[in-house]
């Protein structure tokens, strides 16, 4: 036993003795001794400091901003946080499980009111509830009626432990401006998924509000995003004058698409819920949801001060908000005007100057378009604590961080005086990746910048609190940071970007006017590459190619795969991008040009290593981007309401020697477009 | 008891370095016979060993023990009824492994062995007392590697081993010759003390000759891969170190010439 | 204080990859390579799993059956068709690669919002809730992590501890000991090369199921290189405890591992260039490697200093 403990000794006391070296390199960073306030100095407001729980689906920035109502209504109400009642937050982070986890927890007592903001979260307590335990006030919801829990039509027709707001969307306001816009329109196109109790209310509305309007609705319906594409093709096909979007979330999610769609057919598009004029629409006429939020507070506080539910009324109320993008004019088919009667009336107008927001109450935060160069240069309040982590070196690697530090400077913080920087790369082994991230939380990082998705990963996995802005990722949703731009974890936000496959496709055809067969490489282990290759499928079939793929899971399968695929009739090669094939590019092209195949490549190395041309994602420009977002993020912006911001600059690199060897010639027009032209 | 027939051993079979290291040899041992096998080098009696034992398996011939075929058994089927000492004192023990987990290993000779607790007290302290009566002084060091003993205690171990569960057919295969000359006279009295009390059936290769004329009541010499000469009974007891010796000078000037050159010799002369 | 939770955490479900090597490598003098597959096999079928909704007690133990399958695989190209064993072990790996992309179906599968072991010892305090000792913070979170990890390493090595007394855990011993002996003694060695194999990929699994759990997500790429730290941590933990014994053997390996990943900690919390991260990484083998000799021979030397008459 005594021999056992001695054998033991060295080896413990050397985890001692590092803990303890670990511990001390701390020390410098303790908290400081904090005192509670002292509750005896101030007037006490109350005799009692009431417990208020408010809890959310998730962290949209529309929800945040009715929380953000939802305080400030309360205080107006005379029950400001901390000093006349505790508040405490929960968010559910989308999690259906976890929604109901707290519902019960919330509801077991220990709560004198609990605020829901979201349909769900109204739901799960609802039922949690119904013993009728705790006051419960509800708001952000669409129709109460709808919702299930005992709320009727008219105004006091709800159970006695529970009232609330309604919201609905603007929907007839919204068709009506459109109409007002166009005198002509006749043909409103709408996409929406008949899953989406809220979609369902809004489309319901729609076919009102167009009925009294005289306008033909035509509906095109989607299961989910990936429907989304074919969808608004059917309705332009369908020859409609604009594509209209209520509150369907699927199809919002896919907003892009839609704005892509509406512009190649020269139509608007408007939606009901505010900010995605950021995005292309035309406009859009939704809640203001501070202000519904700040209802919300009212009302609570109103129950806070020991008024009868049963006598509270369920408002119905949507204070507007309207958004407009005149940029979304240009081109458009038909005669679209916006007057200025509607310029005056907008709570935000987007130009060729940007962005122009009304004056907004002082708690919210402005919403800047990403690409704006911020001139306000005032320094910061405290020199913040960036921690710069990458997962692998690579030129691009580089770029992306070149890029980012120079969107910070552009961004008017300046390093040194307002932020510290420190880069650490895990040199491609994740579990040093891991101790990156601890490190940097010890050392008590204000803002960590990631570069690439393990690194991303990572980061959220450990960081709870401290905010991260994330460059070089593919794609955030797939990683699982993200299920739309919007709705993102709380504390994550920043620029992605893959190959531009969509673009690419063009440029073949103007190269290789005659080619059918179109052949890709791309590695199935790689998730990047493997969204990169899904994407190329669908752009290859968009621009009718046949597409011949394989897989390589090594470097040493490069050549023999690549001569098989050549064996395939094929007439080209794209490469999505991969590590793979960015590391074993060289054997590709070398198997490629023996069997006189073009090689059609989406990073910029391969330019010079034989590729005929190159349509690069500019990593300096998305990293740029993700700096413009971290100095929004040390302005004081919440990560969570800074939407996720899709990079899509691209460069164009043509290799004439290569283009010789394959026997091809650039035509004139795309020389002139090319950002670099190798001999 | 263990009937050999007709066995034959070849190694590298068809290439420069092939070895017929057994060529059909047959043997039968009565139950309770103690045979010593000798022979010179390369002989192939070790080979004999193996055989039995099921190192590998033989290429002609069939093997019988206890009225079983055994001829197709894998070595560790016929562990059951086979226990071994080895020449080299490193084979027969697993040196990272206590005296005390040595013996319980062996304590479960070709028996399944479960999720029981290998060395409970109540066997602790039954193989303490086996090897106390050894007298080797070892009882206090059952948990001491046995790595750290002396080859000639790992030898007398590994007999204790081999014979623990009392084997069918006990193998001996110079299992002193690695031992300085006290050691020797140690391990080979354990021997025959071990075979006399628990009557085991016993195959024992020496190079002793004095081994060889003292110890065992049957003496077969091996030479070439087969049986050269077998004494039993009256003859074997009459044996003394010096007319065996005498016999192996015979042996080994007949070894001088290769058998090819014996035999165009014989066709030349004869 | 996080950081220093953390790195035990991460030490202590790294220290099931050190046991699964110490079965493979120490007791059975095999040199398994299947490690890297069937550390990101663990993780693989746990992601898997979890996203399909299953009770993550559940997930752990399937991905850990689902590593004693790989290892099986191992050990039967590496005993019944006689492959040699490294050859053997790197096959396995390479197949797992694959296997791995089919059961996940792509490549990286986030766990952000499933239950996982994590989250039910998460469950045990408040998301906002901290230890302050003398204002060193630490959430009480990661604590509960932290202990709950200890409880299931803690029972692992006992249970390994316990079986590898047992009859049948000694003849696997002996296996790798002396193949010749327990061959002699009746034990089928290839079964039980087997069968240890098996326990040690199974092990391994384990560590990878913990590790997605507790990183959050599950990559195909996450086994690459990690048979490394396994031996740097069974070395490392052989030299601080400086014997075979079976116990002190299991204790070092955990030991080693922690002490591995505190040894990271520092170094990164140091400022070091994590570009020279793995050099130090062979550093500290070498030193766990070339220390023990040394201080035998420095002792050796003061021994006869102190006592002239025995030279
Ligand atoms: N496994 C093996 N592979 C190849 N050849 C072998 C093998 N085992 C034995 N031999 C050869 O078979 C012949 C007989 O060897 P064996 O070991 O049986 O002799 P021995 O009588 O035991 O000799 P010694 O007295 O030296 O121990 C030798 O020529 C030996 O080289
Ligand atoms: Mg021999």
């Amino acid at each position: 036993m005594w021999d056992t403990l001695k054998r033991l000794s060295l080896g413990l006391a050397l985890i001692v003795f590092a803990s303890a070296i670990l511990l001390l390199s701390d020390a410098p960073r303790r908290t400081s001794l904090t005192r509670e306030p002292d509750h005896g100095a101030g007037p006490v407001p109350l005799a009692k400091v009431m417990k208020v729980a408010l809890m959310q689906m998730a962290s949209q920035p529309i929800i945040e901003e009715g929380a953000d109502g939802v305080i400030a209504g309360l205080k107006e109400a005379g029950f400001a946080v901390g000093t006349a009642i505790q508040l405490k937050r929960f968010n559910a982070e989308g999690d259906l499980a976890t929604v109901n986890a707290m519902a019960q927890e919330l509801t077991g007592g220990g709560f004198d009111l609990v605020i829901t903001l979201t349909t769900s979260a109204l739901q799960a307590v609802a039922n949690a509830n119904q013993q009728r335990r705790v006051p419960h006030v509800f708001g952000l919801v669409t129709d109460p009626t709808q919702s299930g829990v005992g709320v009727g039509s008219e105004p006091l027709d709800h159970p006695a432990h529970m009232v609330g707001v309604g919201t609905l969307q603007p929907v007839a306001e919204s068709l009506r401006m459109a109409r007002q816009m166009n005198p002509k329109l006749t043909r409103v196109g709408v996409a929406w998924n008949p899953a989406e109790v809220n979609s369902e209310i809004c489309t319901k509305l729609a076919r009102e509000a167009c009925r009294e309007l005289k306008l033909d609705l035509l509906e095109a319906t989607v299961e989910n995003t990936a429907a989304v594409h074919e969808a608004v093709a059917s309705l332009i096909a369908r020859d409609v004058d604009l594509l209209w979007i209520g509150g369907d979330v699927s199809v919002l999610a896919a907003f892009e698409v839609v704005a892509k769609a509406a512009q190649n057919a020269r139509i608007p598009v408007c939606t009901c819920i505010p900010g995605n004029a950021k995005k292309g629409s035309l406009f859009d006429v939704g809640a203001n949801y501070f202000e519904v939020g700040r209802g919300i507070g009212h009302l609570a506080g109103r129950v806070l001060s020991g008024d009868e539910i049963a006598k509270l009324p369920v408002e119905r109320s949507t204070p507007p908000k309207l958004m407009v993008n005149t940029l979304a004019l240009k081109g458009l088919r038909d005669a679209w005007a916006v007057s200025a009667q509607v310029l005056a009336q907008a709570d935000s107008v987007i130009d060729e100057q940007g962005q122009h927001d009304k004056a907004l109450p002082a708690t919210k935060a402005s919403i800047a378009p990403v690409r704006t160069t911020n001139t306000d240069s005032a320094p910061l309040s405290k020199v913040w604590q960036l921690r710069l982590l990458a997962y692998i070196n690579s030129p691009d690697v580089e770029e992306a961080e070149q890029g980012l530090r120079d969107g910070l400077k552009n961004a008017g913080v300046m390093e040194g005086r307002d932020f510290e920087l420190k880069v650490a790369n895990a040199q491609g082994d994740m579990t040093s990746l891991h101790g990156m991230v601890e490190s940097a939380l010890a050392d008590h990082a204000d803002l960590l910048l990631t570069i690439s998705t393990q690194a991303l990963q990572s980061a959220v996995q450990r960081a709870r609190n401290t905010p991260i802005v994330f460059t070089m990722v593919a794609n955030p949703f797939a990683a699982g940071v993200a299920t739309t731009e919007t709705e993102h974890l709380a504390s994550v936000t920043g620029a992605y970007g893959s190959n531009d496959v969509d673009a690419m496709m063009p440029i073949i055809k103007q190269v290789l006017p005659n080619a059918r067969r179109v052949g890709a490489l791309y590695a199935p282990t790689e998730v990047n590459s493997v969204y990169s290759h899904e994407l190329l499928v669908k752009a290859a079939k968009g621009a009718s190619y046949e597409l011949v793929s394989l897989g390589i899971n090594s470097p040493s399968e490069a050549p023999d795969v690549t001569q098989s695929l050549c064996g395939q009739q094929i007439d080209l090669i794209c490469l999505p991008n991969s590590n793979l094939a960015g590391s074993s590019f060289p054997t590709i092209v070398q198997s490629a040009r023996k069997a006189k195949v073009p090689v059609f490549g989406f990073l910029g190395s391969m330019v010079s290593q034989g590729a005929v041309v190159v349509l690069t994602r500019d990593y300096h420009d998305m990293g740029a981007d993700s700096g413009q977002i971290a100095a929004r993020v040390m302005r004081g912006e919440k990560p969570a309401a800074i939407p996720l911001h899709q990079s899509r600059k691209n460069r164009l690199l043509i290799n004439m020697a290569a283009t010789k060897a394959a026997g091809l010639t650039i035509p004139g027009e795309l020389l002139k477009r090319a950002d670099r032209v190798v001999e | 008891m263990l009937d050999i027939q007709q066995i034959a051993k070849t190694f590298h079979a068809g290439t420069p370095n092939e070895v017929r290291a057994l060529r059909g040899v047959d043997l039968k041992i009565e139950p309770g016979s103690f045979v010593i096998l000798i022979g010179t080098n390369g002989s192939g009696k070790s080979t004999l060993l193996n055989a039995v034992a099921g190192s590998f398996l033989v290429d002609t011939g069939r093997l019988k023990l206890n009225g079983r075929e055994i001829t197709r058994w894998p070595e560790h089927r016929r562990a059951q009824f086979i226990g071994r000492v080895f020449q080299n004192p490193f084979t027969g023990t697993a040196p990272s492994m206590t005296i005390a987990e040595n013996l319980a290993l062996a304590a479960k000779r070709g028996r399944t062995r479960g999720l029981g607790w290998a060395l409970s007290s109540s066997t602790k302290n039954d193989l303490r007392e086996r090897i106390r009566a050894m007298g080797l002084g070892l009882e206090d060091r059952l948990d001491n590697a046995i790595g750290s003993l002396s080859g000639g205690q790992r030898q007398s171990l590994t007999l204790l081993m081999a014979g623990l569960l009392k084997p069918d057919l006990l193998l001996l295969d110079e299992h002193t010759a690695a031992l300085d000359p006290k050691s020797a006279d140690q391990v080979i009295r354990l021997t025959e003390e071990f075979i006399r009390r628990d009557r085991l059936t016993t195959l024992m290769v020496t190079h002793s000759m004095h081994q060889a004329a003292h110890l065992g009541d049957r003496l077969i010499m091996m030479v070439r891969g087969r049986v050269h000469h077998d004494f039993q009974g009256a003859e074997k007891r009459r044996l003394t170190p010096e007319n065996l010796l005498a016999r192996f000078e015979e042996v080994r000037r007949a070894d001088q010439l290769d058998e090819t050159a014996a035999e165009m010799l014989g066709r030349q002369y004869v | 204080m996080s950081l220093l939770v953390g790195s035990f955490t991460m030490g202590l479900i790294l220290s099931l990859l050190a046991l699964g090597v110490l079965v493979s490598f120490r007791i059975l003098a095999f040199r398994d390579l299947t490690v890297d597959g069937s550390i990101a096999l663990g993780g693989a079928v746990a992601a898997t799993l979890l996203v399909a909704g299953w009770n993550p007690w559940l997930a752990t133990a399937a991905a850990c059956l689902a590593g004693a399958l790989a290892g099986t695989v191992t050990g039967v190209l590496a005993t019944r068709f006689q492959i040699n064993g490294l050859l053997a072990g790197i096959l396995v790996m390479t197949a797992l690669y694959s296997v791995n992309l089919r059961v996940m179906g792509k490549s990286n599968l986030p766990l952000m919002k499933e239950q996982t072991i994590i989250t039910m010892a998460q469950r045990f305090a408040a998301s906002d809730a901290r230890w302050s000792f003398s204002r060193w913070e630490v959430p009480v979170q990661d604590v509960a992590i932290v202990a709950m990890i200890s409880l299931l390493i803690g029972l692992v090595a006992v249970t390994m501890y316990a079986f590898f007394r047992t009859n049948l855990g000694l003849a696997m011993r002996a296996s790798g000991d002396n193949e010749q002996m327990i061959r002699a003694l009746g034990v089928e060695v290839g079964w039980m090369t087997t069968f240890g194999l098996a326990l040690s990929n199974g092990l391994v699994a384990l560590a990878g199921a913990l590790l997605v759990q507790y990183q959050g997500f599950a990559d195909v790429q996450m086994g690459i290189g990690m048979v490394v730290w396994g031996f740097a941590s069974v070395i490392i933990g052989e030299s601080l405890v400086g014997s075979r014994q079976i116990g002190l053997l299991l204790v070092g390996a955990v030991m080693g591992s922690i002490l591995f990943r505190l040894l990271v900690a520092i170094a990164l919390r140091w400022g070091l260039n994590p570009n020279d991260l793995k050099l130090v990484t062979a550093l500290f083998v070498f030193a766990a490697l070339v220390l023990p000799g040394a201080i035998a021979i420095v002792r050796k030397h003061f021994a006869q200093r102190s006592s002239p008459l025995a030279s």
